[in-house]
C-alpha cells in the first residue's frame, strides 16, 4: 500500500488483459505529476471499483512509480436458466440485468438472484430458491447459470375474520382481494399469498366499513400462519367495528364575504340523519369547489371538520370554505402524445395559460381528455412555476392503439359465405378525426361504405361528418325483395348546452327495389300485389335535425341519470319520395348497487307521407332481433300471408319499451361477462291503405290478368285479404349474457315470448355481435 | 341555446389593478396586492400587464371575447415607483386577421401507413350482424 | 448478437480466426447488408473479447444498427463502447453516433418532443467533451436545428392560443421564444405575432416597440414587411423601411435523414482537428500494432473506408 507520499512520475498498469492502460488511467483521480498519499490512493481504489470493470485492484507507490495492478472482471458468454418450469426463460431474461457480452460482477449476479426470487414470490412460490453458478471459459470468459428450485405453489387455504358483527365472513370475503385457492380457480392469481395484497385488503376493508357508517372502524391485526404441511397459508383479520354513525349537523363556514353560506350549504349532497359515508364527503367538497369555481372564486380550498358524538351515534360535519392560495397557471405542457397532436388535447382543456388554478376545472379537463378514448391513462400534475404564486401543469398521456383492422370470413345459414374487411381509425393522423371504411362481400350482401368525421371543424365545437355508401341487399330471407342503394350524407353536430347536443343532416340516396318479374306475374299468383307494387327506382333527398340530452353519469356503463333524444327527417327536398319521419327515444338508469343496475328504455317512431305519397317498403320500420328480443329479425309488424308466403312489410309506426336489470355473475372481473334479466314489450304496424288494397289488373283490356277462377269457374277479383296489420301488443322476457371476448363483444339472448300475433316470427335464442350493451 | 361562458386571466376579487396609485405604490406593494403580473413587456421589465377576459361560446359559433380589461402599470427604473397606470377595455382592442403563413419546422410526420400498422390485431374478427340489412340499420342511416 | 435464428448456431460453434470474421463483417458493411454485418462483428466480440478487433467491432455494430435505423440497439452499442473504452480516441465517435441516433428520431412539432430533448443533451455533451473535432462541428450545426425545432413547438402552441382568443397565453409563449431562442429562424415570426397580439389587446405602444425591434434586426424579413403593413394600417409610423417584398412563401423543409452527411466510424487514426471537408482521413495504418495479433496482409483489392488496412 502507499505509506509515504511523493510526486508521481509515471503510472504503470499491470494485470490488464482486455482493458487498455489509458482507460484505467483515465478513471484514476491521480495523474502523472500529482503528489499522492494514502487518502488519494484510497480514492483511486474506490473510483476503479465503481467502474465495475475490475474484480480486484491494488495500488503501490515505489520511488516515483504508481503501480496499479488490476484483475479484470470476466465477460459473460451466455446466460442460462435451469429448473424453471412455471416461468419461461425469456421472461426471466428480461428480468435479469446481466447480458451476454456484458461484464460479470458478483454484485450484479446477487442482485439478479433477488430479482428472480421476487418474481417467483409474486407468482405465489414463496419457497423458491435460486443459486447462481459460473462456468470458467478460456480468455477470461464465463457462462452464468441460474439453478432454480421452484418449490411448491403456496396458496391461501383460509381467509377468516374476527370481531365482525355487522357483516358476515362471506360479505367481507367479497370485499378483500385475496381469495381462498379452490381447484376451479386455476385462472385467478389472487389466490397466492402476497404480503402487499394483505395491505391492499386492509385498505379495502377500511373503505367498505367507512362507507357504511362505521366511522371508528379499524383493522387491529392481520396474521398469516403457514399451515403445518407448508402447502398454504391461513390469513385472519381481527377487526374493531365500533358503533354505527349517522350524519349529524351539516354546515358550511366561509370568510369570503362574496360567497353566501346558505346557498353553499344547500349544494352539499348530505342530509343530517343519513348513514355516515366517506365517499359522500368527497362528493360534497367537489360540489362546493365547483360551485365556488363557477362563481369566479378559483382560489378556494374546502376542508371538512368532524366532531364525533359516540353517545348518540352522530358525526357533525362543518365544511370550511377558505380562500386558497392565489395561484395562476404558468405553462401547460403536454407530454407522452406520441401520435395525437398537441392541439387535439389542448382544446379539451378548460383552463389556459395565465388563468387562475381551479381544481374543479382541471379535473373536468382531465375527464374530457379521457373521453377522447385515445389514451390508456391521463394524469395532470403540478410542477412549480417561474414565480412563487405560479404553477405549471404537466398533462401526461399514455397513448393506446386507436385503430381497428378487422377481417372476418364467416359462413352463416342466412348469408352463406361472407368476407368482411373493415378499417377504422378514431384518431386519424393524430388529428382526432374518425375514419371508417368497410367492404363486405357475401352471397346475399355486397356493401362498400366509408365514413369520416372531424370533431372540431375549423376550431369550433362543431362536428362535421360524411358517409358514402353503395350496397346491394337480398332480403328474401324475410321480405321477398332485393334492394340496391347508393348515396351519401352530410351531418353536423354541435352543443346546445352543457349536457345537450343538436345535429343537422342532409342525405341523398337512390334506392332500387327489385323483385324478379317471374314472381310478380299476377296470373301466376306467386307474390301479392302489395309487395310487387313497391318495385322501381326512386331518389330520396331528405334534410333532418335531431336533439339529445344526456344526463347519465357515465356514457359507457351508466348507473344514474337519464338520456332523451328526438330526430325528424323531411324527405321531399327534390327527389321523388315525400315523407316526414319522427323518432324519439329515452333511457333511465338507476343503480341499486354495483351489481344491480335497472335500465328502463323506450323508443317510438312514426313515418307519414305528404303530397299524396305513400310510404315505400324500403322506408318503413322493421323491428325484431336485437331491437326486440324474442322475435326474429323483422319478426314483428305487418305481414303479407297471401299465397302461403310470409313476407314482412314493415310498419309506419312503432313503440317499444324495455326493462333490464343487471344481475351479479359471481365470476372474476377479468372474464368480462355480464348478465341481465330483461323484458321487451311494444308494437309495430300501420300501413297506408293503398298498400293494402286488392291487385288491380295490370292490363285493363286483358281482364284475365289479375283475376282468379273460383271453384265455379267465373273470374273473381283476388283481394289480398291476407295482409295482417294490427297494432297489437307483443311482449317477451328472458336473460341476456354480454361477453367482452378477445375477438370482440358478443351477446347471447335467451328469450320467452309472452304475447304475440299468430303470424309473428319468434325465436328463443339469438347470438349477435351487437356492441350495444 | 344558452351561451357557455368561461372566465380567464387575472382574478380581481378584492383588489383591482385599476386602483394602483401613481407615485405611491412600488413594485413590491403591487406584487403584494395583485400577485405577479399576467405578463411583462417583451423588452422592458418595468412595464407590467394585468389582464382578464370573459369568452362566450354559443352552439357551434367560434368562441367570442365579450369582455376584457387590461391594465398596464409602468414603473420607474431605479425607484421602482409606479409612474403610469393605464387601463384598456374590449373596445380599445383592434380586430386583426391573423397571418396564416407559418415558419416551417422539421420533424418526421407520422405516415398513415405507420398508424394503420399500429392498429393491426385490434379489430373484431366476428362477422357482422345479419340484421344489418334492415332499413334503419343500413350504412348512411343516423348513427 | 442479433443474428437470425437458424444462422446463429452455425456461427457459435465454429471458432474462426478473428481477421476472417472481421473482414467478412466489413465486407457486408460495404454491401450495406447491415444485419449480416452485425452478426459477424458480434461474433468477433464474443469469440475474441480481448482482441483489439473486439473494440473496433463494437463501433462497427453501432454504426450498422444506426444505418438500419435500429436506433435503440445503436445507442446500446455506443454506451457499451463508452463504458469499456472511455479513454480511447474513438469514444468521441461513440458519443457523436449516440447524439445522431437521438437527432434522427425527432418527430414533428405537434407531438411529444422527448427525442428532441435527449438529442440536445447528447449533442451538447459531444461539443463540450471534444470541442475541436469534426464531430463537434456537425453537433453544433445539429444543435441549432434542435433549438429551431423546440422554438417551432412553442410557436405552434402560441398560434393556437392566438387563434382561440387566449391572447395572454399567446403573448407569454411568443415572449418565451424571443427570450430563449433568439438565434432560431422563428424569432422574426415571434416578434410579428407579438405585434398582432398587442394590437388585439389595444396596447398600441407595446406593439410599436416590438415592431421596432423586428424592423431593426430583420429589415429584410417578410415578417417585418407584414408587421410594417399592420402597424401603418393602425395609424403608426414605424421607423425602419422594409427592404423585402411582402409574402415570400418559404418552401417546406421536410426533415430529411441525410445519412450520407453523418460521419463514418473513424479508422485507427485519432479524430482529426476540425477540417473544412468532412471526408474522413484515408485509412492509415493503426498507430500502434495491436498487441496480440500480427497485422494481416491486404485481404481485399477494393478500397473500403471500413477496413483498417484499406
Amino acid at each position: 500500500q502507499v505509506q509515504q507520499g511523493g510526486v508521481v512520475q509515471r503510472i504503470i498498469v499491470k494485470g490488464n488483459e482486455r482493458i487498455e492502460p489509458q482507460t484505467v488511467i483515465s478513471y484514476l483521480p491521480i495523474q502523472a505529476g500529482d503528489t499522492v498519499d494514502s487518502a488519494k490512493a484510497d480514492l483511486a481504489l474506490k473510483a476503479l471499483f465503481r467502474t465495475d470493470l475490475f474484480a480486484d485492484v491494488k495500488i503501490d507507490f515505489q520511488n516515483g512509480d504508481l503501480i496499479v495492478t488490476v484483475v479484470e472482471n470476466p465477460i459473460i458468454n451466455r446466460v442460462l436458466f435451469e429448473g424453471n418450469s412455471s416461468l419461461k426463460d425469456d421472461k426471466l431474461k428480461d428480468e435479469v440485468s446481466v447480458r451476454p457480452r456484458g461484464i460479470f460482477t458478483r454484485a450484479k449476479a446477487q442482485a439478479d438472484v433477488a430479482r428472480i426470487l421476487e418474481l417467483y414470490r409474486r407468482s405465489g412460490r414463496i419457497s423458491a430458491t435460486v443459486t447462481p453458478q459460473i462456468v470458467e471459459l478460456p480468455q477470461k470468459r464465463v457462462d452464468l447459470i441460474f439453478k432454480i428450485d421452484e418449490g411448491p405453489k403456496s396458496g391461501v387455504l383460509r381467509v377468516n375474520f374476527l370481531g365482525n358483527k355487522a357483516f358476515s365472513d362471506n360479505d367481507l370475503r367479497g370485499v378483500v382481494v385475496t381469495e381462498e385457492s379452490k381447484w376451479y380457480k386455476f385462472f385467478s392469481s389472487n389466490a397466492n399469498y402476497d404480503p402487499d395484497r394483505i395491505e391492499y385488503d386492509k385498505e379495502q376493508l377500511r373503505k367498505f366499513y367507512r362507507n357504511r357508517g362505521y366511522y371508528d372502524f379499524r383493522v387491529i391485526s392481520s396474521v398469516a400462519e403457514l399451515a403445518p404441511d407448508k402447502n398454504g397459508f391461513a390469513i385472519s383479520y381481527t377487526l374493531d367495528e365500533g358503533p354505527e354513525y349517522k350524519f349529524g349537523k351539516i354546515s358550511v363556514e366561509t370568510e369570503l364575504q362574496k360567497l353566501d353560506k346558505n346557498v353553499l350549504a344547500s349544494l352539499v349532497p348530505i342530509r343530517s340523519g343519513e348513514l355516515y359515508e366517506d365517499q359522500r364527503l368527497e362528493q360534497s367538497t367537489d360540489a362546493l369547489t365547483f360551485a365556488a369555481g363557477a362563481a369566479g372564486f378559483a382560489f378556494v380550498d374546502v376542508r371538512p371538520r368532524f366532531t364525533r358524538h359516540p353517545e348518540n351515534g352522530t358525526v357533525d360535519v362543518v365544511f370550511d370554505v377558505k380562500e386558497g392560495p392565489r395561484v395562476y397557471i404558468d405553462r401547460i405542457d403536454i407530454v407522452g402524445n406520441t401520435q395525437t397532436l398537441d392541439y387535439v388535447i389542448r382544446r379539451e382543456m378548460n383552463v389556459s395559460e395565465g388563468d387562475a388554478y381551479n381544481r374543479a376545472l382541471v379535473d373536468r379537463s382531465k375527464n374530457q381528455i379521457k373521453a377522447l378514448g385515445f389514451f390508456k391513462n391521463v394524469d395532470i400534475t403540478e410542477t412549480p412555476g417561474t414565480a412563487p404564486d405560479r404553477t405549471s401543469l404537466q398533462v401526461k398521456v399514455e397513448e393506446q392503439p386507436t385503430g381497428e383492422l378487422s377481417f372476418s370470413a364467416g359462413y352463416s345459414s342466412v348469408d352463406q359465405l361472407v368476407i368482411d374487411l373493415g378499417f377504422a381509425e378514431h384518431n386519424f393522423r393524430g388529428r382526432g378525426q374518425d375514419v371508417r371504411a368497410r367492404v363486405s362481400m357475401g352471397s346475399l350482401r355486397q356493401q362498400v361504405d366509408f365514413s369520416f368525421t372531424e370533431p372540431r371543424f375549423s376550431g369550433r365545437d362543431l362536428a362535421l361528418g360524411t358517409d358514402l355508401f353503395y350496397y346491394k341487399y337480398d332480403l328474401t330471407q324475410y321480405s321477398a325483395y332485393k334492394t340496391t342503394s347508393g348515396g351519401g350524407n352530410l351531418r353536423l353536430s354541435f352543443p346546445l348546452s352543457l349536457n345537450a347536443r343538436g345535429s343537422l343532416l342532409y342525405t341523398l340516396r337512390s334506392d332500387d327495389v327489385q323483385i324478379d318479374d317471374s314472381l310478380c306475374d299476377p296470373s301466376l299468383q306467386l307474390l301479392s300485389y302489395s309487395v310487387c307494387s313497391q318495385r322501381g327506382a326512386f331518389l330520396t333527398s331528405l334534410v333532418g335535425y335531431g336533439a339529445r340530452i344526456d344526463r347519465r353519469n357515465d356514457p359507457i356503463n351508466p348507473t344514474r341519470g337519464f338520456t332523451m333524444g328526438i330526430t325528424q327527417d323531411f324527405a321531399g327536398l327534390g327527389g321523388d319520395v315525400k315523407y316526414v319521419k319522427t323518432e324519439a327515444d329515452a333511457g333511465w338508469y338507476h343503480g341499486f348497487s354495483k351489481n344491480f343496475i335497472l335500465t328502463v328504455t323506450g323508443s317510438a317512431g312514426f313515418i307519414g307521407g305528404w303530397g299524396g305519397d305513400h310510404i315505400r317498403i324500403n322506408d318503413r320500420f322493421y323491428k325484431g332481433g336485437n331491437s326486440f328480443r324474442g322475435f326474429e329479425t323483422a319478426g314483428i309488424g305487418p305481414r303479407d300471408l297471401s299465397f302461403g308466403r310470409t313476407d314482412s312489410l314493415g310498419g309506419k309506426a312503432y313503440a317499444i319499451g324495455s326493462v333490464e336489470l343487471t344481475i351479479p355473475t359471481y365470476l372474476p372481473e377479468q372474464y368480462g361477462i355480464k348478465a341481465a334479466l330483461f323484458s321487451d314489450f311494444g308494437t309495430v304496424g300501420l300501413l297506408d291503405p293503398v298498400d293494402k288494397r286488392a291487385p288491380v289488373p295490370v292490363d285493363p283490356s286483358d281482364l284475365t290478368k289479375g283475376f282468379q277462377k273460383d271453384a265455379s269457374g267465373n273470374l273473381i277479383l283476388v283481394r289480398s285479404a291476407d295482409i295482417k296489420d294490427d297494432l297489437s301488443l307483443r311482449a317477451s322476457a328472458g336473460l341476456s349474457i354480454f361477453w367482452k371476448s378477445p375477438m370482440g363483444p358478443l351477446r347471447f339472448d335467451f328469450s320467452q315470448v309472452l304475447a304475440k300475433e299468430a303470424y309473428d316470427k319468434t325465436e328463443t335464442f339469438r347470438f349477435s355481435t351487437s356492441t350495444r350493451f | 341555446c344558452a351561451p357557455i361562458s368561461s372566465y380567464s386571466g387575472f382574478q380581481a376579487i378584492e383588489s383591482d389593478p385599476k386602483d394602483v396609485k401613481v407615485g405611491v405604490d412600488t413594485k413590491s406593494t403591487v406584487r403584494g396586492k395583485l400577485g405577479s403580473p399576467s405578463a411583462t413587456s417583451t423588452f422592458d421589465p418595468n412595464v407590467w400587464f394585468y389582464m382578464n377576459q370573459v369568452k362566450e361560446r354559443v352552439a357551434f359559433r367560434r368562441p367570442k371575447v365579450v369582455a376584457r380589461n387590461v391594465t398596464a402599470i409602468a414603473f420607474d427604473k431605479d425607484s421602482e415607483q409606479v409612474t403610469d397606470v393605464r387601463s384598456y377595455t374590449l373596445k380599445d382592442g383592434k380586430v386583426i386577421a391573423y397571418n396564416t403563413r407559418e415558419t416551417p419546422t422539421r420533424g418526421r410526420e407520422m405516415t398513415i401507413i405507420e398508424q394503420m400498422l399500429g392498429a393491426v390485431g385490434h379489430g373484431t374478427m366476428l362477422p357482422r350482424d345479419e340484421e344489418e340489412g334492415v332499413p334503419g340499420n343500413r350504412p348512411g342511416d343516423r348513427r | 448478437c442479433a443474428g437470425k435464428g437458424k444462422k446463429k448456431p452455425q456461427l457459435a460453434y465454429e471458432e474462426r480466426p478473428v481477421e476472417l470474421l472481421y473482414a467478412t463483417g466489413a465486407d457486408y458493411m460495404d454491401r450495406r447488408l447491415w444485419n449480416q454485418a452485425v452478426d459477424y462483428f458480434g461474433e468477433v466480440e464474443r469469440q475474441h473479447p480481448y482482441s483489439e478487433w473486439a473494440r473496433r467491432s463494437i463501433l462497427m455494430q453501432a454504426f450498422a444498427h444506426y444505418e438500419s435505423n435500429n436506433y435503440a440497439e445503436a445507442i446500446a452499442d455506443a454506451d457499451r463502447f463508452i463504458q469499456l473504452y472511455p479513454g480511447n480516441p474513438a469514444a468521441a465517435y461513440a458519443h457523436y453516433l449516440k447524439a445522431v441516433c437521438y437527432f434522427e428520431q425527432i418527430v414533428d412539432v405537434g407531438r411529444d418532443q422527448a427525442a428532441t430533448g435527449q438529442a440536445l443533451d447528447n449533442l451538447k455533451d459531444v461539443v463540450q467533451r471534444y470541442p475541436n473535432t469534426e464531430y463537434a462541428t456537425d453537433a453544433r450545426l445539429k444543435i441549432d436545428m434542435v433549438n429551431d425545432q423546440l422554438a417551432g413547438k412553442e410557436m405552434t402552441i402560441g398560434r393556437y392560443y392566438l387563434r382561440q382568443g387566449d391572447t395572454l397565453a399567446a403573448i407569454n409563449r411568443f415572449k418565451g421564444v424571443v427570450d430563449r431562442y433568439q438565434t432560431t429562424s422563428h424569432t422574426p415570426e415571434a416578434l410579428y405575432r407579438l405585434v398582432e397580439a398587442y394590437l388585439t389587446l389595444g396596447l398600441v405602444e407595446e406593439a410599436k416597440k416590438n415592431g421596432a425591434v423586428l424592423g431593426y434586426n430583420y429589415p429584410g424579413d417578410p415578417w417585418y414587411a407584414d408587421a410594417y403593413k399592420l402597424l401603418t394600417s393602425s395609424g403608426l409610423k414605424p421607423a425602419v423601411e422594409p427592404t423585402a417584398r411582402g409574402k415570400r412563401g418559404l418552401f417546406h423543409m421536410p426533415f430529411r435523414h441525410d445519412k450520407e452527411q453523418t460521419i463514418k466510424p473513424p479508422s485507427e487514426a485519432k479524430p482529426v482537428e476540425a477540417k473544412t471537408e468532412a471526408a474522413p482521413p484515408p485509412a492509415a495504418a493503426p498507430a500502434e500494432t495491436p498487441k496480440t495479433d500480427a497485422p494481416a496482409e491486404k485481404p481485399k483489392k477494393r478500397r473500403s473506408i471500413f477496413h483498417p488496412f484499406g
